[in-house]
């Protein structure tokens, strides 16, 4: 019987063809991991942009809120004739219970009832805290609601008037 | 001859030590997803009910004849006299716009719905006194992400441009 034999070159490409090592494929594998790192910490960052932007509504709601709080005052001290300002300093805090403190400095806003309130500080605290600047100017009033959260601040403006009915 | 291919222990530390690192590389990646989904879950969450609260207060701002009901508050559109109610379903924990949801659960889970109405004073005099002069929103649930729940409050306050005239003709 005679035994069959591969023909030279094959045989020796054979014998050429080695394979990776352990080496290239852990350092391959090295390689590969740190880009998959590298998106895993992108979409974890994106998660954490996500929870601020979400902050960053809530204050943007809060702001909005601070300048119909001022309108609704004027509204009332209107109807009620009173002077269109009355109980509204330069600088204060108020709350949807119309609730007014002045103040130099945002004041916190805690939850009470699901309401964000100024006045009621034994609820859970907020992250939020809130500013109104009143800038009067005979019968037109500049109003800067400024809401503060997380080192971060929103702040809206609007000007209000002494209407004449 | 020099080349002997590998034997079984270099071939089972190799197929160890790539199974290691693949077991890694798959976690990773699962993790990778689940974030991906987290993220793309609160985005949908968060811009529905920022839709649903901007859409109720620019109605609001512009509305009249507003009253409270049991769960909610009703008024009447200014420009085409249409009757609105929004109102919470605790059932299925929505927010209903005239019995179509408004804030939809699958996203935001609506567990607490409370409407505060201030300024009805008494009817007297030239201005419409009895019209509410503060409308307050707030709503506090859970942002629905599958894997992850997050709380979250919102609040909005509205006064209503009409609330201190005494008309209350709407149709222009």
């Amino acid at each position: 019987m005679k035994m069959q034999q591969l023909p030279l070159p094959q045989a020796g490409r054979l014998l050429q063809n080695k394979g990776q090592s352990v080496i290239e494929i852990f350092l391959s594998l090295i390689v590969f991991s740190m880009a998959l790192l590298g998106l895993v910490i992108l979409v974890n960052n994106y998660l954490k942009v996500l929870k601020t932007s979400k902050d960053r509504i809530i204050a943007n709601f809060l702001a909005q809120e601070g300048i119909d709080l001022v309108i609704a005052k004027r509204n009332i001290n209107k109807v009620q004739r009173r002077n269109w300002l009355e109980g509204l300093p330069n600088k204060f805090c108020i709350d949807s219970s119309l609730y007014i403190q002045p103040a130099n400095n945002a004041c916190p806003l805690y939850i009470y009832n699901n309401q964000f309130l100024h006045s009621v500080i034994n609820g859970p605290p907020t992250p939020f805290s809130r500013l109104i600047n009143l800038d009067i100017s005979l019968n037109v009033a500049t109003v800067t609601s400024i809401v503060k959260f997380n080192g971060q601040q929103v702040e809206l403006e609007t000007i209000i008037t002494d209407w004449i009915p | 001859m020099k080349k002997r291919g590998f034997t079984i222990l270099e071939l089972t530390i190799s197929i160890l030590v790539f199974l290691i690192g693949l077991s890694v590389i798959v976690g990773m990646y699962i993790s990778l997803l689940r974030q991906y989904l987290i993220a793309q879950n609160l985005q949908t969450s968060i811009g529905n009910v920022k839709l649903a609260l901007e859409k109720i207060w620019r109605e609001m701002k512009y509305s009249i004849n507003f009253a409270t009901t049991t769960r909610g508050i009703k008024y009447q559109r200014i420009n085409d006299c249409a009757n609105i109610i929004i109102e919470y379903d605790p059932t299925t924990k929505a927010v209903l716009y005239n019995s179509s949801t408004l804030i939809e659960p699958s996203y935001f889970e609506v567990n607490n719905f409370n409407i505060y109405a201030t300024g009805s004073l008494s009817s007297t005099g030239d201005y419409n006194l009895t019209s509410f002069k503060l409308i307050t929103v707030s709503l506090e649930g859970i942002a629905k992400t599958k894997s992850l729940d997050i709380p979250m409050n919102f609040q909005i306050s509205v006064a209503p441009i009409n609330s201190v005239f005494a008309s209350t003709s709407c149709g222009f």
